[in-house]
């Protein structure tokens, strides 16, 4: 989906219909495997993965009290899947577009300014794990409970810093509040079935499943 | 003890690097233009970065590191003192070394890039390597300290050391010399019959090559040395 407007509704609604029940999760993960390209960039680059390690805990610890933990898990994984997909395929300054087109150049702007402040720090916090693995492996170090907290707490740092020198820029630059986003976006040619498929899913998830049954005859 | 390229291929991009050849013990130096590929065969060779095909071999290599062209990239640990243990060494012999005595608790990052590259060169430095590797290692240097760091390179005895760089004064002496052309390699030889072949030689190495004069070295001083045969 090259259009980040439609995106963004459509992961907005896909992520409710997989919240919903245990069958719109599944709807969801069909939508993700088969209309998004969210299981290639997956394999890509697998670490999105990780964030389904306290799910899978959460969901092992509600099994084991009697809780719905199966069903936990199936929605939770969706929606994981989901958002790795809308972050791995997102442009920088798409998120200051899509807030300015939808709610002007004051609020939209900084609501759209924070969310890619925000996404860059991610993408920054990445990145300086990627060069920490590098840095332990030219030394020789390995992860352990000794190292982990100087890299944590390293890297909480140097993100700290980082945005404060992104305020001191932004203060320079003029910035006081609001700003002119001039929204730009291009669609691709399947970008409206994603998005369709998305809207349908997430209608039939609030219907209970006999009526869709019924509907269908 | 040699690290051997052969047949390497990687892409990047656009960019496309394609190495081979076999680099033994002694001083190479492997110089080229910004976005040559120095960096990327310097990756390639300590084996942070995999070929896409052909293999990179380190035959009788036990010990080997890369300084990477940014000394921020290797900071580790949240302190000065932290991070030179983290390289396995005495926090107060290199703080003397590098003129930075009493200043083991301040934090790395908030101390200037040139002492940053200096503090984390004597730490690379100050360890005994079979295979080490620089990249870049004279930006963010002055003129003293680039001094100082072919000095330093000066003593390097044993082991394979490869310098990647674009500096074009202040080099240390080297025993052989390579050369990135758009992504590839080429081994020029041994220095000094391999200067003739340099093509990005600096200017004043160039302009005396081009009068028949062939220096002993590479350094400022054996540059200067030949050029005052012209004069004499």
């Amino acid at each position: 989906m090259e259009d980040p407007r439609l995106r963004l509704f459509a992961v907005i609604a896909i992520s409710i219909c997989a919240f919903l029940s245990t069958v719109g999760a599944l709807m969801t993960l069909a939508w993700w495997a088969v209309l998004t390209p969210g299981p290639r960039l997956l394999r890509q680059s697998p670490a999105p993965l990780f964030a389904l390690v306290p799910v899978a805990l959460i969901s092992a610890l509600g099994i084991a009290t009697g809780g719905d933990g199966f069903s936990y898990f199936i929605r939770m994984t969706a929606i994981v899947l989901v958002a790795s997909y809308a972050y791995q395929v997102r442009r920088p300054g798409e998120f200051l577009q899509v807030c300015g087109w939808m709610m002007g150049n004051r609020t939209g702007f900084d609501l759209g300014l924070s969310g890619e402040i925000g996404l860059s720090s991610l993408e920054l916090l990445g990145r300086d794990l990627s060069r920490i693995r590098t840095a332990m492996q030219l030394k020789g170090m390995s992860l352990s409970w000794n190292t982990f907290g100087p890299i944590a707490g390293g890297m909480v740092i140097r993100l700290l810093s980082s945005s404060e020198d992104q305020a001191d820029l932004l203060y320079t630059r003029g910035y006081s509040e609001g700003g002119t986003a001039c929204p730009r976006f291009s669609r691709g040619t399947w970008d409206f079935v994603p998005f369709f498929a998305a809207i349908f899913f997430l209608i039939l998830s609030f219907l209970e499943v006999r009526d869709i049954f019924i509907l269908l005859q | 003890m040699e690290l051997a390229f052969e047949a390497v291929h990687k892409r990047r991009g656009d960019f496309t690097l394609r190495a081979s050849g076999i680099f033994g013990p002694g001083v190479h130096l492997i110089s080229g233009k910004v976005g040559a590929g120095k960096s990327t065969l310097a990756a390639l060779a300590a084996g942070i970065m995999a070929p896409d095909t052909g293999t990179v071999k380190k035959n009788g290599v036990s010990s080997f590191t890369l300084s990477l062209q940014f000394p921020e990239w290797h900071i580790t640990g949240n302190t000065i003192g932290e991070e030179i243990l983290s390289w396995g060494l005495n926090a107060e012999d290199v703080l003397m070394r590098v003129g930075m005595k009493g200043r083991d608790h301040d934090d790395p990052l908030a101390i200037s890039r040139g002492e940053l590259k200096r503090l984390h060169l004597a730490c690379i430095c100050m360890r005994k390597w079979d295979l080490l590797i620089l990249d870049e290692p004279f930006s963010g240097l002055d003129c003293r300290q680039k001094q100082e760091l072919c000095r330093w390179i000066g003593e390097f005895r044993s082991g394979i050391l490869l310098i990647c760089t674009h500096e074009s004064h202040f080099l240390p002496p080297v025993d052989f010399l390579w050369e990135m052309r758009d992504g590839v390699l080429f081994a020029l030889g041994r220095v000094p019959e391999a200067l003739a072949a340099w093509k990005q030689a600096p200017p004043l190495l160039k302009s005396l090559l081009c009068q028949g004069i062939l220096p002993r070295n590479i350094t400022e001083d054996d540059v200067r040395e030949a050029a005052w045969k012209i004069r004499g």
